[in-house]
């Protein structure tokens, strides 16, 4: 119990104590009537607060504040408009397991039910796309409501948690009484044996052709060093799954590139030539696995997660070991023999080279084609940059070719795709302490639904670099309307765009465009010299596709082609 | 097949259980739902499934932060 217990004060400076006891420096909110008494003792609370330009920002910038940091985001909104403003945010951690706490004001207890002004269902708009919700309606239930919020969210698999707390909580009076840290009590799971274990290793260690697939949960548990000893003790190369991406050094021997829909070619051929795959936290999403009954026809599986619910759920799964992912790589890995796989690294790279076709910088022809924009700004500011990409092409041109080192370097939305996500992430990122630059690619189609928060960008301080592709309109539909819909295009142009210049700089953000490739690196170096927030409007193509490409529901074996080079490019 | 939940008897917890299983595809056949005085809702669920085989029903049940305990019922009980 701490230091002045018992003595009596509001339910709003409860919640400003347990915010501060929980070491939250930092909340993005937008203030309304049924949260303003939280807002009165913020003021005085000792804790920074973002005042945001709309609510679905302060989730985006509490969700990359979290995935930067391996903390917890808090976000703040009002009751009504405010909350259900939260509920794409939400969906959007909920969805990568990424741990947000969400403080939702109400309604006064007394007008719940009554058709209120600004009264909405919190608890219920938001129990489908939260791992857990509170609904708060004493002063006194505040301390280990949010002590339960934040165990919950940061437990387990994490996500996000919404308290929602009527405005006579807020004002009430009640005895502080901090109840410490919430741990929640343990979910059965699948006991891991020895016997388990040892199934395993002999399955690895009598693999011919092992792959790994690394995924979210390899950084979500901290497991990137316990992968990485395991990989090389058992000679095995690692695949990454779109957040995987960081979680094993790209620059590393056995590091092989990202797998699925516009993953690598040669990596998904090695997935549909690999006689095993040790899965580590990632769940066999359908980006990954296109149609399962064609997915690895050849491969035992061995799925290392830590949600029971996911082992099994999508395909059959010879071994499954539940727990974190860092306490069964380092028990596999104990007493697997070390094993040199040169064959099958040697044939491995013989795809990758075949895939390729030839060094990367010779089919660099310098024109003004987005993959390649993306990855001039990944040869220069990849290796110092903590990156946030929005959803379409450019996400996955980024994604493609870029060589992340690190963990909790891509910022990305990857199970909802969420549009609008990656410049408010971004924002959330640079409160994580991190010591890294922070740059934003974006497509002029996703810029928009969050390009409010430029102002937010402007009045923090924060030195945010933005790098956006303007193909003129949507171009992941463009092309899923041109390779599937017989080019018929139906609602993808956007011919009248703002003058993406003008726009920055009318919220006070130095701003430069971008149309011949010669001006793409100057532009860079120039936005990175200047010690504050610059954006680059790069105008590419519209007629571009992202390839290599397996068609939703079809089979890693029937990946689409560049159609001039036969290749992945 | 027929479950006993413990259930934390608190506002939203019942309605996000099934959310989760209409969610999830398991089809509700009965509910009867019980305060027991502390706190605690007893339910005796039935459910189908479908394709979900039932360890993953547990699996996904248990995610429920608001579930206290799941216990599957006997053939006995279910009928009762």
């Amino acid at each position: 119990m701490n230091a002045g217990a018992y003595a009596e004060i509001t339910g709003a400076e409860a919640i400003v104590r347990i915010l501060r006891a929980e070491g939250v420096d930092t909340v993005f909110g937008y203030p309304g009537g049924a949260i303003l008494p939280t807002y009165d003792a913020l003021r005085d609370g000792g804790i920074h607060h973002v005042l945001v330009r709309h609510e679905q920002g302060a989730a985006h910038m509490a969700d990359g504040y979290a995935r930067a940091s391996g903390r917890v985001g808090v976000a703040i909104a009002t009751s009504g408009p405010g909350a259900t403003n939260l509920v794409t945010g939400l969906a959007t951690a909920l969805m990568d397991s990424i741990p947000i706490v969400c403080l939702t004001g109400q309604v006064p207890s007394a007008a719940i039910g009554t058709d209120a002004f600004q009264e909405a269902d919190i608890l219920g708009l938001v129990t489908p796309v939260t791992k857990h919700a509170i609904l708060v309606r004493r002063a006194a239930d505040l301390p280990a409501a949010l002590r339960e919020a934040f165990g919950v969210a940061r437990s387990g698999r994490p996500g996000p948690v919404v308290v929602d707390i009527t405005k006579d909580a807020q004002t009430g009076r009640t005895r502080w009484i901090d109840p410490g840290p919430y741990t929640p009590p343990a979910r059965p799971r699948p006991a891991l044996s020895d016997a388990d274990l040892d199934r395993a290793r002999a399955a690895i260690a009598g693999a011919e052709r092992p792959l790994i697939l690394c995924g979210h949960g390899v950084t979500a548990s901290g497991a990137s060093g316990a992968l990485r000893a395991l990989a090389e003790w058992a000679d095995v190369p690692v695949a990454c799954t779109l957040l995987g991406i960081g979680a094993f050094p790209a620059g590393h021997r056995l590091h092989l590139g990202m797998m699925g829909m516009h993953g690598h070619a040669w990596v998904n051929r090695a997935i549909q030539e690999a006689d095993l795959l040790l899965a580590v936290g990632m769940r066999f999403d359908d980006r990954v696995t296109g149609d399962p009954s064609t997915f690895a026809p050849g491969a035992r599986i061995v799925h290392v997660e830590l949600d029971p619910a996911e082992i099994g759920k999508v395909l059959p799964t010879e071994f499954g070991l539940c727990g974190d992912a860092r306490t069964v790589l380092d028990a596999l890995r104990d007493g697997l023999p070390a094993a040199r796989r040169t064959a099958w690294r040697a044939h491995l790279r013989a795809i990758e080279e075949a895939e390729r076709g030839q060094d990367p910088e010779e089919l660099d022809d310098g024109s003004m084609s987005a993959p390649l924009v993306l990855r001039e700004l990944g040869r220069l500011v990849g290796r110092d940059a903590i990156v946030a990409t929005d959803v379409g092409q450019h996400q996955m041109w980024q994604a493609q070719s870029w060589a992340h080192d690190r963990p909790r370097t891509l910022l990305t939305s990857g199970g909802l795709g969420t549009m609008g996500f990656a410049l408010p992430a971004a924002i959330g990122a640079t409160f994580a302490g991190r010591p890294e630059e922070v740059w934003v690619v974006v497509g002029d189609g996703g810029f928009q639904m969050t390009a409010c928060e430029l102002s937010t960008l402007m009045q923090e301080g924060r030195t945010v670099r933005i790098l956006l592709i303007n193909n003129g309109g949507l171009g992941m539909v463009r092309q899923l309307q041109e390779l599937f819909y017989d080019d018929r295009r139906v609602a993808v142009a956007m011919p009248h765009q703002p003058d993406f210049v003008l726009l920055a700089a009318a919220h006070g953000v130095r701003a430069t465009r971008v149309t011949e490739r010669s001006e793409l690196a100057p532009a860079i170096a120039d936005a990175r010299a200047h010690a504050g927030p610059h954006l680059i409007e790069v105008v590419v193509p519209e007629s571009e596709v992202v390839y290599p490409m397996v068609p939703n529901g079809g089979s890693l074996s029937a990946m689409l082609r560049h159609p001039d080079t036969g290749r992945s490019r | 097949m027929t479950l006993h939940i413990q259930l934390a008897d608190r506002e939203g917890a019942l309605e996000r259980l099934l959310s989760t299983c209409r969610r999830r595809g398991f089809a509700l056949r009965s509910l009867r739902a019980e305060p027991t005085g502390d706190g605690v809702l007893a339910l005796h669920l039935s459910l189908d499934p479908g394709a979900a085989p039932a360890e993953r029903v547990l699996a996904v049940l248990h995610r429920i932060h608001d579930i206290l305990g799941i216990a599957p019922a006997t053939a006995a009980a279910a009928a009762a």
